[in-house]
């Protein structure tokens, strides 16, 4: 179960090499980068993930309408999609989470812990 | 494999980048002749492929520019351009191969292919190692002809290792061959994809040490010996690379690199929050605040500043809200900012700090040792593991400690390492019992607490009174820290914490109490009183271990035990079955269907904790 492959959506480089080194320590899952929605758009469709991580605030296309892109497309509509975000009122939170994205997590999230709370929000093995 | 293409065509670079990469090869692509001049002779590829028709310097021109200077580099060119006059043209410029556009790309992977096979003096088209095969054709390895499953960049270390078997690489020399000039991974990351491969080979049924570490060199493929006995003795010898060290390492680069632009990051911040002081913050400078503090909230916490994450976030939220605050408000966050950034400027204890940030959760060594010297040297090893370490001198701090944690609540030890002597002629005799008798105690707790013991002398005598007191494992000095720290690490596997235990019994009493009952031993206990239920639960719950009764409705526990063992991954989970009945036909049965182990009912907690315990210890 460890041929997993997680995309990150994230402008964020310190954000980027985290997620993805962290990952790949902790679970040995595959992690692809994109720095934009539009990118990870291009990404999703050719590489057809396990699931996506989605940064909420990027300049150009945000999370929310990369997400709504995502999910209005067949090919990459069943990915599923956990939401990154700074935003850390409940609210905002259960606003997100109704977008149609399995998991909401917060940042700054432990990056040692990241990929087990991925494992448990997609029922995953590690 | 690392090629260079320079080419400025954007349809083709896009199509060949992106069909290269699926064949495992590692891209830079430039767009000029200068620049793929520079590359070519700055970064080191296997092959380089060329357009002839390039800006500010052609195909042909920078391969003789190759060739003159001594590359031997083998060079395909493209070109639109037909017939033989151009191909003699180009191959006596010094390219190794020639393909006119359009062109099949399968043709063009078989001709890479053939022109590195070429340079390799490997004229066989598939890589080998024993009964380990990599066919660069098809991308695919299997091993016994058995397909193996490998990420692109463990299929790209493994023919890496093949081609160069048996010369050491060191970890910059794959980053090398095998990541673009564009990409700057960690060596963390190398150790990463290294450490997955040799797992995948080793599950495969590969010697664990086919891919070796040379200490202080690199990494080689072992030549195929028939005798593993010495392989495997050097396996134990090899020093392990640990996650959390990998970790602490990634998190350490990674800070490096981001610790100037949150400087700036908190200038810009500050000096929107003096702009807010005199009332003249502009709106494009508001914006680059808000930006510079959402950064800062989501980052600076991956780094342990959780203080610096709340203040950005705070100072997000009111730039966004644009709400009138007090004079006194930005005057405190002003003054809070000046010390963050002071903080991370002069911040001398990082390393230690990212290591508290991603030690929540890890276990805890209780070590029992008035030897000051030797303790350093554990706790360095221990941490280096990721396991905290809490020391304490003689048997009496330990009780005074031991009650306080019991009595507010806090974190016992998950294991405890004491040194005892056993030398006749010491001078305190009581004190031996006295130490004894505190193994003892930890073996006495629920859960017990694993004990182990570093004596001065290896005797039989010693350890027989060592294991009547519960110790788990007797270490005779001369020990390193860093073999007795390996022994604590098994001693703290062997703890149940965290353990998924899944119950399946239609006695709701029963599953009612089990979890308060089984409590201390601190498993992750799902119950499912209806069998029908079992397959979907088992799935979403991933269980360690699976405790079965026997006759429930609709499906017996022998039945859904029968059903576990034909399935491919389910097959090795423990089993253990209860039971009213104690006949030795039914518990036949379930030993018959696969059972690991039966007990009877009703059911004593310690009994079925310990018999747990036993089984997901036997798994590992």
């Amino acid at each position: 179960m460890n041929n997993k492959r997680i995309l990150l959506i994230d402008d964020e480089e310190t954000i980027q090499e985290v997620v993805q080194l962290g990952i790949e320590i902790e679970a040995g899952w595959q992690v692809a980068i994109a720095s934009s929605g539009l990118e990870g758009i291009d990404l999703a469709q050719a590489q057809q993930p396990d699931a996506i991580l989605l940064d909420v605030m990027m300049p150009d296309m945000d999370g929310i309408s990369t997400l709504s892109n995502l999910k209005a497309n067949a090919t990459t509509r069943s990915i599923p999609v956990i939401f990154l975000t700074a935003k850390t009122q409940a609210a905002e939170k259960d606003q997100l989470q109704s977008l149609g994205v399995v998991d909401v997590i917060t940042k700054p999230f432990n990056s040692m812990t990241l990929a087990s709370q991925i494992a448990k929000i997609l029922r995953w093995e590690m | 494999m690392r090629i260079l293409l320079v080419d400025d065509d954007e349809t083709l670079v896009d199509i060949l980048t992106r069909t290269l990469a699926e064949w495992n090869y590692a891209i830079d692509v430039v767009t000029d002749g200068e620049q793929g001049w520079v590359y070519g002779s700055t970064y080191t590829y296997d092959l380089i492929i060329l357009d002839w028709s390039l800006p500010k310097l052609d195909g042909i021109s920078l391969c003789q520019r190759f060739r003159t200077n001594g590359y031997s580099i083998p060079i395909i060119l493209l070109t639109s351009r037909h017939g033989s006059q151009n191909k003699i043209r180009g191959l006596d410029a010094g390219a190794d191969d020639y393909i006119c556009k359009p062109f099949d790309i399968e043709e063009l992977a078989a001709r890479i292919r053939a022109l590195l096979r070429r340079i390799n003096f490997d004229f066989l088209p598939i890589l080998g190692w024993g009964d380990l095969k990599l066919d660069p054709c098809s991308c695919t390895v299997t091993y016994q002809e058995q397909p193996l499953s490998l990420s692109t960049k463990e299929y790209s270390l493994l023919e890496l290792f093949l081609r160069h078997s048996p010369v050491v690489l060191s970890i910059e020399e794959i980053i090398e061959n095998l990541w673009s000039s564009a990409e700057y991974p960690s060596e963390a990351t190398v150790r990463s994809h290294l450490r997955n491969l040799r797992q995948k080979l080793t599950l495969a049924g590969l010697p664990e040490d086919l891919i070796s570490n040379i200490r202080g060199q690199g990494y080689c493929l072992k030549y195929p010996e028939p005798d593993l006995t010495e392989t495997q003795t050097s396996v134990a010898l090899e020093p392990q690379i640990d996650k959390r060290s990998q970790h602490l390492a990634m998190l350490t680069s990674a800070w490096e690199k981001y610790r100037q632009k949150s400087e700036q990051q908190l200038l810009t911040l500050e000096k929107a929050v003096q702009s807010l002081l005199v009332g003249n913050l502009s709106v494009s400078d508001r914006v680059s605040a808000i930006v510079s503090a959402h950064s800062l909230a989501g980052n600076l916490g991956l780094f342990g500043f959780e203080r610096g994450s709340q203040l950005a976030r705070k100072l997000e939220q009111l730039l966004q809200s644009n709400t009138h605050q007090e004079t006194a408000t930005w005057l405190q966050l002003s003054h809070n900012l000046q010390s963050l950034s002071q903080e991370i400027k002069n911040n001398q204890h990082l390393y230690r700090q990212i290591s508290q940030k991603i030690s929540e959760n890890q276990p805890l060594l209780l070590i029992i040792d008035d030897d000051s010297d030797f303790v350093e040297n554990l706790t360095k090893e221990a941490v280096d593991r990721g396991i905290n370490t809490k020391i304490l001198p003689n048997p009496q701090l330990v009780r005074r400690w031991l009650a306080e944690q019991q009595a507010s609540n806090q974190q016992l030890p998950d294991a405890v390492l004491i040194k005892i002597s056993f030398t006749e002629d010491t001078s305190i005799p009581s004190s031996r019992q006295e130490y004894l008798a505190l193994v003892a105690e930890f073996n006495l707790l629920v859960p017990s607490i694993p004990v182990i013991v570093i004596a001065d002398l290896d005797l039989f005598k010693a350890r027989l009174q060592v294991a009547r007191h519960g110790g788990r494992f007797y270490l005779a000095q001369p020990v390193s820290p860093s073999q007795t720290i390996t022994v604590c690490q098994k001693a703290l596997q062997h703890s149940s914490l965290g353990k998924k235990v899944m119950v399946v019994d239609d006695d709701i009493e029963l599953l009612q109490a089990l979890p308060v009952l089984l409590e201390p031993w601190g498993f992750k206990l799902t119950t499912l009183d209806n069998p029908r239920q079992f397959w979907d639960v088992l799935q979403a719950v991933a269980p360690d271990l699976l405790v079965l009764d026997i006759e429930m409705p609709y499906l017996s526990g022998i039945e859904l035990c029968k059903v576990l063992r034909t399935h491919n991954y389910w097959c090795k989970i423990p089993i253990l079955f209860l039971s009213v009945h104690s006949d030795s036909t039914i518990s036949n049965q379930a030993f018959a269907s696969g059972a690991n182990d039966f007990v009877n009912k009703p059911v004593v907690p310690k009994q079925l904790a310990h018999r747990i315990i036993n089984h997901l210890n036997l798994r590992r």
